[in-house]
């Protein structure tokens, strides 16, 4: 195993602060798709409040010490000469990416709506940004319940499904063989 | 950990709904709760009847 050596579990306040963001992030864009159509007021007012959970994030991350789990999660696998990826780090490293994608889809999604609400913007890229949106939301919960679920298996289930080491020379060795 | 997320997004939903049918409610705006409304003062759903027998 060789995970990310400068990241650290998080602390009680900092996951607190953490789902607190979550959970400002996730309602507001909720009621934000939700009122889509029906209430133009109170689609703003989500929104504002997507946009401002999306500030809010990204002062913390520039603001967060090296190696803090409040800081920017990283994207790129370990250097070559860490030794062989382990499950977890694969995993966090899809997590990432994931979330990644999400909040780089949610922010021009939100910025496209402002844009269209203060300078009369064309519409139809928040709309069509807005509606792409759930599909990487049901991908991004899929992942975390199918990691929560093998994570809560007896050690050694997520070693039978994936083959452990992940990346690992024996299993390279044993598919280029067939 | 999943329900607390799960739990955390409900209760945000909630509270920045109400919130933004408060600013609606203010700014004058339509919101579903004066369409209901106006729904229902227009007539509409069941047990209209505009027979007199």
């Amino acid at each position: 195993m060789s995970d990310n050596p400068t990241s650290r579990k998080p602390g009680k306040v900092e996951l607190s602060f953490l789902m607190g963001w979550h959970g400002l992030l996730s309602g507001a864009f909720l009621i934000a798709y939700v009122t889509g159509e029906a209430s133009y007021a109170m689609h703003v007012f989500s929104g504002v409040m997507v946009l401002l959970a999306l500030g809010i994030r990204l002062l913390v991350g520039l603001g967060a010490p090296k190696g803090s789990p409040l800081g920017f999660p990283t994207l790129s696998l370990p250097p070559a000469g860490q030794g062989v990826l382990g499950i977890r780090a694969v995993q966090r490293l899809i997590n990432n990416w994931m979330a990644a994608a999400l909040l780089v889809m949610i922010s021009l999604a939100a910025l496209s709506g402002w844009l269209a609400h203060d300078i009369g913007m064309e519409g139809g890229l928040h709309e069509a940004l807005a509606q792409a949106t759930p599909a990487l939301i049901f991908a991004h919960i899929a992942l975390a319940v199918a990691f929560h679920a093998l994570k809560a298996r007896p050690s050694g289930t997520a070693t039978r499904f994936f083959g452990s080491p992940v990346l690992s020379q024996r299993t390279r060795n044993k598919y280029s063989e067939k | 950990m999943i329900t607390r997320t799960v739990l955390m997004t409900l209760v945000f939903a909630v509270v920045i709904g109400c919130g933004a049918a408060a600013f609606a409610l203010m700014n004058g705006g339509s919101s579903s709760i004066s369409y209901a409304s106006s729904f229902s003062r227009d007539g509409g759903g069941e047990g209209h009847d505009d027979h007199d027998d």
